[in-house]
């Protein structure tokens, strides 16, 4: 059993990095580059100064993993080193060192360019799709260790790792100097308790918008208005502030505010706001319309299995053809309509809020109008099937009442579609999302999905795009699972080799 | 002796709606069952054998509904009995039921025990400690090696031969009057069909309820039963002991069954066979319903449904054949002297 | 008695009567229609998608619509009509008659769903005929289809179409990239399921070739559950499309589709909202009345519920 579990999370992980891999390669062969600065501020600024534009552009294109690309300085650095009379020399771009420097990096398949207005030079060079997908992957996974920190301003940064205190001096933690983050392991009141930074996922930073914060921090940092409480910062002062203390994480500079806080460099601090982030607002959506679709789903699909041709099978019946028969679209429209002109229910998310109850039911109940739907479909077949099945027959002619047979035969073997239908519940919400949450304007990872597209916002839709398809692929494991506890009969380890076998006589 | 009847159907007649159609399934069966017998009820598929005895149970399917008749049980007419919860007292605890395939009588994801405990709880009124243990006794009693240790297990961890003596346990449980056998040993090895067969009647002897087989197969009536009745679309046609249904058999019908066992083929010889098929209970049917395939069919026969002939006591046919008027007609070879035939073959007695 | 006597005489019994089988005849195709044409739903539905089709086929043909151009730029008198006798379903935003618009893209959506649906079908069904039949095969797709299909269809679509970018055959392509295989695969799972059966394997033991088994065995008896398929891969293609085109991932300026003028016309929900309703009951009568009349078909092609 441990075996086989263990190979169907390797296939699943397999898999999730196949897709990723492909839609990596996809989108950064054929997105066209350039139409990421369609919506760039920094761009617009800088092509007032068209002799810079070159070197923005690629700089933001060696940051995307298209290229590598070194200034004329860089080359010069690179080859004689800093502050050396070599140096020097180099940057003319007429003497033999510099030509020998160019040599250098032609050699590893560098382009040479110069811009005409300035007259500087730099180098290009275009990174084969497998060396890109290579260098993706190896910096995805981030482990934070006290030798991550290089900062020339601070030669002597001490590096270790130390257990202590928070600055309410309430509990212990596991702490860093020299690593990115600060804390490294450490225990809060918020769930699952126990919370760490030393390992971390990287897709790149978010590009035009959300500017330089990597992806998956947009995703998973709190949204909307900031909540001041009262802080003791490690300098003593008390003040009412958003800062987050555990996400603390090394800044480089430290401005003259930072100066009364601080009394280290780790000053680069999330901060708290009243909404929930991107990625919790979906799961919090995805949630609770995956519950609710079960707890209508379920007992509704049974009772109509129970009273197999009656008014409300009829009624049930006639909802699932709707929702198959109607575009999602114009159900859900007309859904809305009717919440908000008959029970007076907010028509987007954010016109009440994420703190008013209120707005949680609508895009909830539109979520799951789908998933109800096929989950319906299928408990009252297999509840049909589970009534004229033999052993009910058998059951029933032992003397025991409905009621009993309901409840110990047919409810337990309920269990079976319940656990079945779990996969394909979940990435329907998935799907559901991004329609309801544009349909909403609910600020989840959906609606994100659909602004980086407008956008051209690649390292996200990347990112997005491995964070759906790891939920789709892992539902599908843990149904799978699911039902193998559950169903005795399936014994996993022997999937292969045939039913172990009990001395029969 | 005068024995108890403890059941008694009288004129029953059972209906299906069936696509806007209504099939006679039984056509007027009057039966009498005695304490403490084994009846056999024979014919071929579509007879309606198991119809009459779900009739028993209350477990004809909802498109069923008796028609006509009344069905006498322990002061009771079955046939008024509408609601399943007045059924609950008496299935299982009364009438028990044992089904053709084992396999899926039982549900596959409980265990075997919960199973058999859960009819002793329920028509006993024992708590679970008390049920466990008269249910290993059981388990013991159908022959299922340490019951104890498999008290827990699963059905697909069970034999065939074993699922169905466990069945057979379940519906014994609550030692109820009558058990019915529906094909009990056709889906199993011929190996364990003897063992089956022994295992209930023993059961028979020592608990004392009435068994009644529902059967096509000749050799099992030969082997355990005392009366046999034979059914022909929706009819009793024939009934008595099983020594006059196999040796003096009166109905052309019982005839063509008894012909038809592959023991009595000659080496060299067609093999045979009743030609043509039931006729379909959709349409009311004139006359005697065999007539068609009747070879000694009479005029009569299409016109006028015979009455119950009196043979014995115990023996009755249903066969214009047994009318005063009609001429003498003698056994067909194959079966005349079917006892010497079968000690020739198996070279031991008979029936 | 003579008379009595004469009852009691024998009969030859005619061995041809009795094996009658007193079942009326059968035809299957002549059931099959007979019960479609029982149902008055799926009469109406017919009746109904006929005449929707008709229109959106015929109508944009002498409509001159132009998605992207007013008639008159400068007349404000035009825009916004509500729906009245000149103009049945009104004017939009830009004094285009809706009704133009919407049987224009009603055209549109209808013939991507056709064709996504054929290009599927046909693949899918070939494809997973074969892969059901073939067991070396079966092992190799298997583990693609296992990697593949458990990628969120929106999510595959919306990321194609980034790649592509927008056109009429690039939402056609990407409409048919993700769903041939599960059609496929479900092909394949039925196809599995009778191979296996006893009529099949007697075939298979005279020696019939593969592809009359598969022609002639096992793709008549796929007719229901191919019916049944396709009464709702359309409606579900419809709704694709609309939903891509209203995400703005779709097609290109210059071609309309249902989805594309409900987004379009989202922004009037409150202040005009005949623009919005009118593309939304049109697009749903278009799926609803496919589906029940392939629904019905699909039933009525089971044999199991012939009389």
């Amino acid at each position: 059993m441990k075996k086989y579990i263990l190979i169907r999370i390797l296939r699943s992980i397999f898999s999730i990095l196949v897709v990723t891999s492909i839609a990596y390669m996809l989108i950064f062969e054929f997105v066209p580059r350039n139409r990421v600065f369609e919506n760039d501020g920094m761009y617009a600024k800088i092509s007032n100064r068209p002799e810079q534009l070159p070197l923005y552009v690629n700089q933001k294109y060696e940051e995307l993993g298209y290229l590598n690309f070194s200034a004329q300085d860089e080359i010069c650095r690179d080859t004689y080193g800093a502050a050396t009379s070599a140096y020097t020399i180099c940057m003319d771009t007429t003497s033999s060192l510099f030509s020998k420097a160019q040599a250098k990096y032609e050699a590893k398949g560098y382009v040479f360019k110069t811009i005409e207005l300035s007259g500087v030079v730099y180098a290009t060079r275009e990174i084969p799709m497998l060396e890109r997908l290579w260098s993706f992957f190896s910096k995805m996974i981030v482990i934070d260790n006290p030798n991550v920190i290089q900062d020339e301003t601070h030669p002597d940064l001490e590096r270790k790792i130390y257990i202590g205190q928070n600055w309410n001096k309430t509990s212990y933690a596991l702490m860093c100097s020299g690593c990115e983050h600060k804390y490294l392991v450490y225990f809060d009141w918020a769930f699952p308790f126990i919370h760490q930074n030393v390992v971390s996922i990287n897709f790149g930073r978010s590009m035009p918008n959300f500017y330089g914060i990597p992806t998956f921090e947009v995703l998973t940092m709190d949204q909307g208005v900031n909540v001041l409480k009262p802080v003791t910062f490690p300098s003593g002062v008390t003040a009412d502030s958003g800062v987050l203390e555990y996400t603390c994480s090394y800044k480089t500079s430290l401005d003259s505010l930072d100066q009364t806080k601080f009394t280290d460099n780790y000053a680069n601090c999330s901060l708290n706001k009243d909404a929930p982030s991107m990625m919790g607002t979906s799961f919090i959506f995805g949630i609770l319309a995956l519950i609710f679709s079960y707890l209508i789903s379920i007992p509704l699909g049974m009772y109509m299995a129970s009273h197999k041709g009656r008014a409300i099978d009829k009624a049930g019946m006639t909802y699932i053809v709707f929702v198959i028969a109607v575009p999602a679209l114009a159900y859900i429209y007309l859904f809305r309509y009717i919440g908000s002109t008959f029970f007076q229910l907010p028509e987007s998310y954010p016109s009440l809020g994420p703190n008013n109850i209120l707005s949680y039911i609508m895009p909830t109940i539109s979520l799951a109008l789908p998933s109800i739907a096929g989950l319906l479909m299928w408990t009252r077949r297999y509840m049909v099937d589970q009534n004229t099945a033999d052993y009910v027959k058998f059951a029933r002619s032992k003397g025991l009442s409905e009621g009993q047979i309901y409840l110990k035969h047919i409810l337990r073997n309920a269990i079976i579609p319940i656990a079945h239908g779990l996969p394909g519940a979940i990435i329907g919400a998935i799907g559901g999302a991004i329609i309801t949450e544009r349909i909403y304007a609910i600020p989840g990872m959906g609606k994100m999905l659909n602004d980086s597209i407008r956008v051209f916002n690649n390292n996200m839709v990347i990112t997005l795009t491995f964070i759906f398809t790891a939920l789709a692929i892992l539902s599908v494991l843990l149904g799978d699972l699911l039902i193998t506890r559950i169903d005795p009969r399936i014994s996993l380890d022997d999937k292969k080799k045939g039913k172990k076998k009990h001395v029969k006589r | 002796m005068e024995r108890k009847v403890i059941l008694s159907a009288r004129d029953v007649v059972v209906k299906f709606r069936v696509r806007d159609r209504v099939l006679t399934a039984i056509r007027k069966v009057s039966l009498d069952l005695y304490e403490g017998e084994t009846l056999a009820i024979v014919g071929e598929s579509g007879s309606g054998k198991t119809v009459l005895t779900k009739t028993f149970t209350g477990m004809l399917e909802s498109n069923g509904f008796i028609s006509e008749g009344k069905i006498f049980f322990e002061d009771q007419d079955l046939v008024q009995i509408k609601n399943n919860k007045a059924w609950e007292k008496i299935r299982g605890s009364k009438i028990a039921t044992v089904f053709q395939d084992p396999m899926s009588s039982l549900n596959p994801i409980r265990t075997i025990g919960t199973q058999i405990t859960e009819v002793i709880i329920k028509h006993q009124k024992k708590n679970s400690k008390e049920a466990r243990e008269i249910a290993i006794d059981l388990m013991d009693k159908v022959g299922i090696p340490n019951a104890a240790d498999r008290f827990n297990e699963y059905p697909f961890q069970y034999s065939g031969g074993m699922r169905q003596r466990i069945v057979i346990a379940i519906a014994l449980a609550c030692r109820p009057k009558i058990l019915i056998c529906d094909e009990p040993t056709t889906a199993l090895d011929v190996t364990i069909q003897a063992q089956i067969l022994e295992l209930i009647k023993n059961l028979q002897k020592e608990f004392g309820f009435t068994t009644i087989y529902i059967t096509h197969d000749l050799g099992v009536v030969a082997n355990v039963a005392q009366r046999v009745a034979v059914m022909y679309a929706g009819q009793i046609v024939e009934y008595g002991t099983s020594h006059e249904i196999f040796y003096s058999p009166k109905h052309p019908y019982t005839w063509a069954l008894l012909s038809s066992l592959p023991q009595l083929g000659i080496k060299g010889e067609k093999l045979y066979s009743i030609p043509g098929t039931p006729p379909s209970l959709f349409y009311e049917v004139k006359g005697d319903a065999f007539a068609q395939r009747n070879p000694y069919a009479m005029n009569i026969d299409f016109e006028e449904e015979p009455p119950f002939f009196m043979i014995t006591e115990s023996h009755f046919a249903k066969t214009w054949l047994q009318d005063p008027r009609a001429p003498k007609v003698e056994l067909p070879s194959a079966i005349r002297d079917l006892h010497a035939t079968i000690v020739k073959i198996y070279g031991k007695e008979g029936v | 008695m003579s008379n009595a006597n004469e009852k009691f005489q024998f009969v030859k019994i005619d061995e041809f009567a009795s094996e009658h089988i007193s079942a009326p005849h059968y035809s299957y195709w002549k059931s099959v229609f007979k019960q479609f044409f029982k149902s008055k739903l799926a009469i109406a539905m017919l009746i109904m998608a006929a005449v929707i089709f008709s229109i959106s086929m015929i109508q944009p043909l002498f409509s001159n619509y132009n998605p992207m151009a007013s008639p008159d730029i400068s007349d404000f008198s035009i825009r916004f009509n509500r729906p009245n006798l000149t103009f049945w379903f009104g004017t939009d935003h830009w004094g285009n008659s809706l009704f133009d618009a919407v049987w224009s893209g009603a055209r549109t959506s209808i013939t991507i769903a056709l064709l996504a649906t054929s290009i599927n079908m046909g693949l899918g069904i070939a494809v997973g005929a074969i892969w059901g039949y073939n067991k070396v095969l079966d092992k190799y797709l298997l583990e693609i289809y296992n990697v593949v299909a458990n990628v969120p269809f929106l999510l595959v679509a919306i990321m194609l179409m980034y790649v592509l970018g927008p056109g009429f055959w690039q939402l056609i392509f990407v409409l048919c990239m993700t769903e041939w295989l599960s059609v496929a695969y479900f092909i394949r799972t039925q196809v599995m399921i009778i191979r296996d059966r006893e009529y099949n394997l007697v075939s298979r033991t005279l020696g019939t070739s593969a592809v009359r088994m598969i022609s002639r065995n096992i793709l008549p008896f796929l007719t229901s559950v191919i019916v049944t398929m396709l009464s709702r891969e359309i409606p579900s293609i419809i709704s694709s499309e609309s939903f891509l085109s209203f995400l703005g991932v779709g097609l290109p300026p210059q071609i309309t589709s249902l989805g594309k003028l409900i987004s379009i016309y989202i922004t009037y929900y409150g202040t005009y909202p005949y623009l919005f309703w009118i593309p939304v009951a049109v697009l749903a009568s278009i799926s609803v009345s496919f589906y029940i009349v392939g629904q019905t078909f699909a039933d009525a092609s089971d044999p199991k519920t012939h009389r």
